[in-house]
């Protein structure tokens, strides 16, 4: 588990928001939520979320809009759908707004807890990955400009 | 009142900034520099023009991105504002220069002795 990771809440449900926020605080989570799309999205642009947690019904915005909004303003981020109004075209939906996960409410904690440490891990992994191909960049590059300008200016 | 921006400083701001790319790209960033291209470390900040040419060699328009960030780092450590500086080698300077004058301002101009020499006497 990561446990410092950063989540953000996104659902009109004050009850839903506030006993998933001190929930996962326990779980030691560093948590913030937000009632609606609009504050959301302001809020992913000044703050980082390792993960967010979306309800599929938002007064202003539809879940599956906001997706696709936190897919451009924070493509890393592993997004988790939250629905009461559980369907196969709400699934087909949230599947190609990439959704990692589509969860029905009421939501069982504990399945909760185990599928963001999931995902959590799989985030670490790529973000090692991804480290792993800038090295090689770097690692090439190098040799590359050395070629290309084989007197490097000593300092 | 501007603060005077050490070599210490300006290390700092661009380790910090280096961290957008990750612990480890930025350790084989600083071997290459090290190694390939014979960068002192500790002499990056009276090099800080041919610091930036070689990162903009390894990361092109990225670079900007890394720019941007040791700007941010830059106003977090000084608290100035560094709008309006071309580049961050510029933002150092403009700093510099502006830590100068407002020594320069709180101290005066030193005293310059001159010697004095009355010319009559010379004349005998």
């Amino acid at each position: 588990m990561s446990p410092k990771a950063r989540i953000l809440i996104i659902d009109d449900d004050l009850c839903i928001r506030e006993n998933l926020a001190m929930a996962l605080e326990v779980e030691g989570f560093c948590v913030d939520t937000a009632e609606n799309g609009k504050e959301a999205i302001k809020k992913s642009f000044s703050n980082f979320y390792n993960l967010a947690i979306v309800d599929w019904r938002l007064p202003d915005i539809e879940g599956t809009t906001l997706l696709k909004e936190f897919k451009e303003t924070m493509p890393k981020m592993v997004r988790i759908m939250l629905t009461g109004y559980p369907s196969m075209d709400n699934a087909i939906s949230a599947v190609n707004n990439e959704a990692s996960a589509f969860l029905v409410k009421p939501v069982d904690f504990d399945y909760l807890l185990g599928k963001i440490d999931e995902l959590l891990k799989k985030q670490e992994q790529a973000k090692v990955f991804t480290e792993d191909l800038v090295v090689n960049y770097i690692e090439t590059r190098s040799k590359e400009i050395l070629k290309a300008t084989p007197t490097a200016r000593p300092l | 009142m501007s603060q005077l921006i050490t070599d210490e400083i300006i290390l700092d701001v661009i380790d910090k900034g280096l961290n957008l790319l990750g612990e480890n790209p930025k350790q084989a960033l600083w071997f290459c520099l090290e190694k390939d291209f014979r960068f002192d470390r500790q002499k990056v900040p009276e090099n800080l023009e041919a610091f930036e040419e070689t990162l903009k060699g390894f990361f092109g328009l990225g670079y900007n991105f890394l720019e941007a960030h040791f700007r941010q780092q830059l106003h977090k450590a000084t608290g100035e504002d560094l709008q309006g500086y071309k580049t961050f080698a510029d933002c150092i300077r403009g700093l510099r220069k502006k830590a100068e004058n407002a020594k320069e301002q709180t101290v005066g101009p030193e005293l310059r002795l001159e010697p004095c020499v009355d010319s009559n006497l010379l004349e005998v």
